[in-house]
């Protein structure tokens, strides 16, 4: 597979590229390409030009800062498995970035570029969601703030104009009482989820949820939440039973299309399941004890 | 600007200037341009991993990637392996991959060992899930992995006796890993009960013939 | 098929009986010269860890162009125009050809291996998605791609048909209207056994089962697509095609056939190859293109598919839809076994099988059971899917038959109530019942099928998982334990030529050995590897025969110039076939040095003795007085007896009495996770016998990589289609190969039957491993389930479907179904 010809900008500087996104007709940015480069050589996509921002070092960062932990556009998955900031405090990045495809991909894509890529069976966009995450976009405007919530509209699209560049995304820094995790279901390595739920839960002083999120992957068509499920289960305290009832719930929110990966039915079922999974795991990470109630 | 562009590709400690389209991808670059077509193609959608070099130390797959973009890069490719400096005639990772029967068609080959440095290089002592993790980009249709496994557990074994002795000389001898018939010195034949087993009259002669767990 | 071991070649009695007259050596494994059982590491391997391979597409020449082929969207459509002039307008565009260029060349269609027509390129209908359309030929393969691009083909789209059983209703589009007698999609029909013995055993039985399975289509897909480097030499009038190639010579003799070209004017040479396991036995359009363009143009073409056009195009595996029967007593003694398919053939009847078999060795599914009667019925249709059929590791149909039975096995003893090791053990053909005659008429040379099975329970630790297993369903656990077995025999080694053919040509192979005068040796043999080692094996053939080191043979094969003519690598023929015609040609060495050692010695012929130990001739009585093949090679050269030809070489072209039969027993446990059907495996013993071993590391590094695409088979693998005839599951993305985290280890024990026919013992093993395999995880994912019902699960197993069987058999379970939690503040201060 080869892809069509294209002009390639390298801009070094956010505002060189923003300039190029607003001057060149219909490009395309190419970030970390591990999408998209199968698309260009497939010939599904023949963008006429390419603004390659890999040459933009300020975009190189994961860091916290300012309450949030930052992660710029250039880096890859494998930043996010290799830093030391990720560890059970941010236990879905932990859980999904060794998740991500294969260790080749995850050394070239960048978290970013799966955000903006928008795949609904991408695993980054529910991360984001059950994080309350924001997507910060330049353009020729300025700088905006998009709410993970509003950014993803349908599948590969976004509310992200076409002259804008996402600089980084950030999600706020844990509270102290905060768990989260993501269970992926997926039938090989490299392949996409057949389902995936991440949980987050933040606790008051007397164990009862204050906040529950719940972003699941590969059941719409976007990343979606399960919020419903998150309602039922703020104002409780954790309990196998609330789990599964908040299971049910984020189930019958999800809208999933029966595909390769299995019927509409297996996947909310899993919805179910790996909700479940994915909160009980939050919950023991927020530093509760799972303690058998019952046989 | 489609037009072809000037750019420098530093490959097994050779630089190489060359002009390439944008689109040009860097595994054409290395296999077409520069001739050097150890590293392999196996797919169109980055799932196979044959096409696995080291770019500035990383193991990333070259057909999803733009020779342009590897602009001033440095790149390892498994025809450099013997270059190294942990390598005395082969790399031990080749060295591995042979007395481990770590290959069959070899197609694979040049990506799985691009994997397998590019691990023993973060981590010099990886059990089995590591390694089988770090291979898990790179498809092998012939040995079932498990013997990519132990030919990488052989050069991690090597790396470590040539460190543990005198930093770099090599003495283990081949043979010095753990799988089937590398440490096992009664193994001529590699079979601990190799002769006089049944059935012999039914042969012009009695090869082995005795059974033999592996 | 029968035929008696006495049509062996004559010459290879005859060195069998001056063996046998020869005092037996003590000892005989090794020598330390790199002989039979020995570990030898591969001599092919430096080139492969060193980048130094060569492939097809590593393969460059002066002025060589490229070509890309344009390809049909839709899977049956009418081609009403093609307009290529846009691309040719292109800089470095050379040339767009199409049927109607071919059609000047009488190039437009080309033979498939079971005799029917294929268009090379689409002449009047497009039959299948990814058929080949158009080629453009340009100075490079981004321009190529670049002028495919701009070729304009105006279809009249069609209604296509992809389901075999939708392909024979009488509604249906017609696919093959150009075919004068095709008024139906329907192919042929084949049978096999004696159908009113078999109903009247099925009448009179205790008990019968039945099951319908389905064998899904699969694709070999070596890591290596297809691809050749097509070279015309105007002035040679010859045509070299470097070709990823299983069987090169076949492929020159249908090269000659199609193209015209005289066969000595036509040189196929299959260079390194990365994989073939079938894909790569057919010969398919762009080669041919290739070759025209390159006859066309004076200049050597080259063409390298695509992954997505390897999996969309080219040869499929598998595709049998099968209900099969067994009658037995209540005590589980089989009697009789019924099958009826239905096979999906695609677009063109292009299968591999040989010539007299268009169901392949399907009919050895009685397996490795002593079965009164047999009967096995089975239609093949077309349908607007690729063209395909090929062995995918296998021996024509083998893994279809085992999956069958041994599936069917289990089915019973689940309906007995009898443990699956049992009921195999009371139905296994008893070893000193070979060779045996199969109620299909298949001669099976040796086995010791419980030996093998024995061996395996006891390395599998099996009453230890039956007990677990039992422990996890009274806890109603959230894993199940399930252990499967498999019990299987393979039939490989084609011919004899008399029975097996391959487009006329007769299934011999070949071995040619020049001893030189220093010493070492070269060994020709008419197969061809593609990974199974064959530089490293035949030499040890060679080393055993002739005392030799192996380290002074080389193997070479691959080059039609140069090598004696064979019918190729699949269907684990090349020990079988070329191993025994090696050892027959070593043995004519061995012959012709004998005299030359007399005459060096100075003794008479007749006191000279041959030492397969030491790997010497001596003098009788006198073992002082001796010489070497390697002594002896001088002599040929530079001593020769009078009245003896100079020179020390021999070929032997083996026609195989009869086929060799491997055979194993594989025990699988997995771990089935009532939540998400996902299915672990938690052991995995394979026990193989393939009779006398050449090269013990090589045998496992096959069984290894077989076992990993038998469980990809049962796991992941499919080629998948939608109704419109798009494929679905068409590149790496979608077609789902394991990786190393998908694999476990396996645990390999062996038993060794010897074959009695084979000059050297041994049968093939290869393919043992994937045709064996598949039954035993669907039988082990079955067993978790069986006790609540659940007989038959469909491959590939793959969560949501294992999901399905559980959720059907009320065995899914949510997550804390039995056992309720709360969550504790880490203190202790919530659990008030």
């Amino acid at each position: 597979m080869k892809s069509a010809p294209f002009e390639h900008h390298e801009p070094t500087t956010v505002d060189e590229a923003v300039s190029l996104l607003e001057s060149l007709d219909g490009p395309t940015i190419l970030s970390g390409g591990q999408s998209l480069v199968p698309m260009l050589r497939f010939r599904l996509a023949n963008p006429d030009v390419v603004v390659d921002i890999n040459g933009i070092d300020s975009l190189d960062y994961l860091h916290e800062e300012d309450g949030y932990l930052r992660i710029g556009a250039l880096a890859r998955h494998a930043d996010v498995e290799d830093s030391s900031l990720i560890d059970e405090t941010y236990g879905s990045f932990a859980d999904v970035a060794p998740l991500v495809a294969d260790p080749q991909v995850r050394n070239r894509g960048t978290v970013v570029g799966s955000v903006a890529q928008a795949d609904p069976k991408g695993d980054w966009g529910s991360i984001l969601l059950a994080h309350d995450g924001e997507v910060i976009a330049r353009g020729p405007d300025g700088e905006r703030t998009i709410p993970a919530d509003e950014f993803f509209l349908l599948p590969y699209d976004t509310t992200l104009d076409d002259t804008e560049l996402i600089t980084e995304v950030r999600v706020p820094t844990p509270a102290p009482r905060e768990g989260s995790a993501y269970h992926k279901l997926k039938r090989k390595t490299g392949d996409y989820a057949m389902a995936g739920v991440a949980a987050r839960l933040v606790l008051d002083d007397d164990d009862v949820i204050e906040t529950a999120r719940l972003g699941m992957t590969a059941v719409d068509i976007t990343n979606a939440r399960a919020t419903d499920a998150e309602a039922h289960l703020e104002g409780e305290r954790p309990s196998s039973e609330l789990f599964e009832e908040a299971g049910g719930l984020a189930a019958e929110e999800s809208n999933p299309e029966s595909d390769e990966h299995g019927d509409a039915g297996y996947k909310e079922r899993m919805v179910d399941v790996l909700a479940q999974r994915a909160l009980g795991d939050a919950a023991e990470r927020a530093g509760l004890v799972k303690r058998r109630v019952s046989q | 600007m489609t037009d072809e562009r000037e750019i420098t590709l530093t490959i097994n400690g050779t630089e190489h200037t060359l002009e390439v389209e944008p689109r040009r991808l860097l595994v054409h670059a290395i296999r077409e341009d520069l001739d050097m077509t150890g590293t392999h193609i196996g797919c169109d959608t980055g799932n196979c991993g044959a096409c696995t070099i080291l770019k500035d130390g990383e193991p990333i797959k070259s057909c999803l990637m733009f020779a342009a973009q590897a602009d001033g890069a440095e790149i390892l490719t498994v025809e450099g392996m013997e270059d190294l400096p942990e390598a005395t005639d082969l790399h031990p990772l080749q060295e591995g991959f042979k007395a481990e029967h770590g290959l069959q068609c070899g197609y694979c080959t040049p990506g799985m060992l691009m994997a397998g440095k590019a691990l023993l290089d973060e981590n010099p002592d990886p059990d089995e899930e590591t390694i089988r993790d770090a291979i898990s980009g790179n498809l092998c249709r012939c040995t079932g992995y498990q013997n990519i496994v132990s030919s990488i557990e052989y050069a991690a074994d090597e790396l470590a006796d040539r460190t543990a002795t005198d930093g770099g000389a090599v003495t283990a001898e081949p043979g010095g890993g753990d799988g089937p018939g590398a440490d096992d010195a009664e193994a001529v034949c590699g079979q601990s009960e190799c002769c006089g087993g049944p059935d012999a009259d039914l042969f012009e002669r009695d090869y082995p013939t005795e059974d033999t767990d592996t | 098929m029968s035929s008696d071991h006495e049509n062996a070649p004559e010459a290879d009695t005859e060195y069998q009986h001056a063996e046998d007259d020869g005092p037996q050596p003590e000892k005989h494994c090794g020598h330390g010269r790199g002989g039979m059982g020995e570990e030898v590491s591969r001599k092919e391997d430096k080139r492969f860890i060193t980048g130094r391979g060569n492939y097809v597409d590593d393969i460059k020449k002066p002025d060589m162009l490229h070509c890309e082929i344009v390809r049909s969207p839709h899977a049956h459509a009418r081609v009403k125009d093609i307009d290529g002039s846009r691309a040719e307008a292109m800089d470095d565009v050379v040339a767009v050809l199409t049927a109607e260029d071919l059609l000047e060349h009488d190039l437009a269609t080309m033979p498939t291996l079971m005799d029917d027509t294929q268009d090379v390129l689409v002449n009047e209908k497009v039959k299948f998605q990814s058929q080949e359309v158009a080629a453009v030929i340009a100075t490079d393969r981004y321009t190529a791609k670049d002028g495919a691009e701009k070729v304009e083909v105006d279809y009249e789209v069609l209604d296509p048909v992809v389901d075999a059983q939708d392909a024979l209703d009488a509604e249906a589009p017609l696919i093959r209207d150009e075919l004068d007698d095709q008024e139906d999609n329907h192919i042929f029909d084949w049978e096999t056994g004696d159908k009113d013995a078999t109903e009247a055993v099925f009448d009179a039985a205790d008990v019968t089962i039945e099951e319908d399975m389905n064998y899904q289509r699969l694709h070999p897909a070596p890591i290596e697509t297809c691809g050749a480097v097509a070279d015309w030499d105007p002035g040679m009038d010859k045509m070299t095609v470097h070709m990823t190639s299983q069987a090169p010579h076949a492929h020159r003799t249908l090269f000659s056939q199609v193209s015209g070209i005289p066969e000595h004017k036509v040189r196929i040479v299959s260079p390194d190859v990365g994989g073939g396991f079938g894909n790569k036995v057919p010969i398919y359009p762009g080669y041919v293109v290739a070759a025209a363009a390159s006859f066309v143009l004076e200049q050597p073409v080259k063409w390298v598919e695509e992954r997505s056009e390897n999996i969309q195009s080219t040869g499929f595996a598998r595709d049998y839809d099968m209900t099969g029967e067994l009658a037995a007593t209540e005590d589980g003694v089989i009697e009789g076994v019924k099958v009826d398919v239905l096979a999906n053939h695609g677009a063109y009847n292009a299968a591999a099988q040989p010539t007299k078999f268009p169901a392949g060795f399907f009919n050895i599914f009685t397996g490795s059971y002593d079965i009164e009667a047999a009967y096995g019925s089975l239609t093949a249709a077309f349908t607007n899917t690729a063209p395909g059929g090929v062995a995918y590791r296998c021996s024509f149909r083998v893994t279809e038959a085992v999956y069958l039975i041994e599936r069917l096995v289990n089915v019973l003893a689940d309906e007995l109530d009898v443990d699956p090791a049992e009921i195999r053990r009371r139905n296994f053909i008893p070893s000193d019942a070979f060779p045996y005659e199969s109620a299909t008429g298949w001669n099976y040379d040796s086995g010791d099928y419980e030996k093998a099975l024995d061996k395996a329970l006891e390395m599998a630790d099996y009453e230890h998982y039956r007990e677990e297993q039992q422990r996890r369903i009274e806890n109603d656990a959230d894993k199940l334990l399930g252990i499967g077995i498999s019990s299987f025999t393979e039939i490989v080694g084609a011919g004899p030529g008399e029975q097996c053919d391959i487009a006329g040509i007769e299934m011999f192979d070949s071995a040619d050995i020049r001893v030189n005068p220093t010493g070492n040796a070269v060994l020709r043999i008419g197969v061809q590897t593609q990974g199974q080692g064959h530089e490293t094996t035949f030499a040890q053939i060679v080393a055993e025969e002739l005392g030799m080191d192996v380290d002074n043979i080389s193997v070479e094969h691959g080059d039609t110039d140069t090598e004696p003519y064979g019918l190729g690598t699949y269907g684990s023929r090349s020990t079988p076939v070329a191993g025994a015609a090696t050892a027959v040609a070593a043995r004519k060495v061995r012959d012709k040095a004998k005299s030359i050692a007399a005459n060096e010695l100075e003794a008479a012929e007749e006191d000279i003795e041959w030492d397969r130990e030491s790997g010497e001739f001596h003098v009788a009585g006198a073992p002082d007085r001796s010489i070497t093949i390697t002594e002896i090679a001088a002599g040929a050269y530079m001593n020769h007896p009078g009245g003896e030809e100079p020179g020390l070489e021999a070929t032997n072209y083996y026609d195989p009495p009869e086929m060799t039969y491997p055979f194993g027993s594989y025990i699988v446990v997995v771990e089935v996770d009532r939540e998400t059907g996902e299915v672990d495996f938690e052991k995995f013993v394979a026990v193989d016998d393939c009779g006398n071993r050449i090269n013990p590391m090589i045998i496992e590094g096959q069984i290894h990589g077989g076992l990993a695409q038998g469980i990809a088979t049962a796991m992941l693998e499919e080629v998948t289609y939608d109704d419109n005839g798009n494929v679905t599951g068409g590149d790496f993305m979608n077609y789902l190969l394991p990786t190393a985290n998908e694999i476990p280890n396996f645990d390999t024990g062996h038993t060794v039957t010897p074959s009695p026919h084979h000059p050297i013992g041994a049968k093939g093993v290869g393919e043992s491993p994937t045709v064996g395999s598949p039954p035993a995880i669907v039988n082990a994912v079955v067993d978790a389930m069986n006790h609540a019902g659940v007989s038959h699960v469909e491959m590939p197993m793959t969560p949501d479907v294992v999901w399905a069987a559980l959720d059907d058999a009320g065995l899914a379970h949510k997550p804390a179904q039995n056992v309720e939690f709360e969550f504790d503040g880490a203190s202790g201060s919530a659990d008030d």
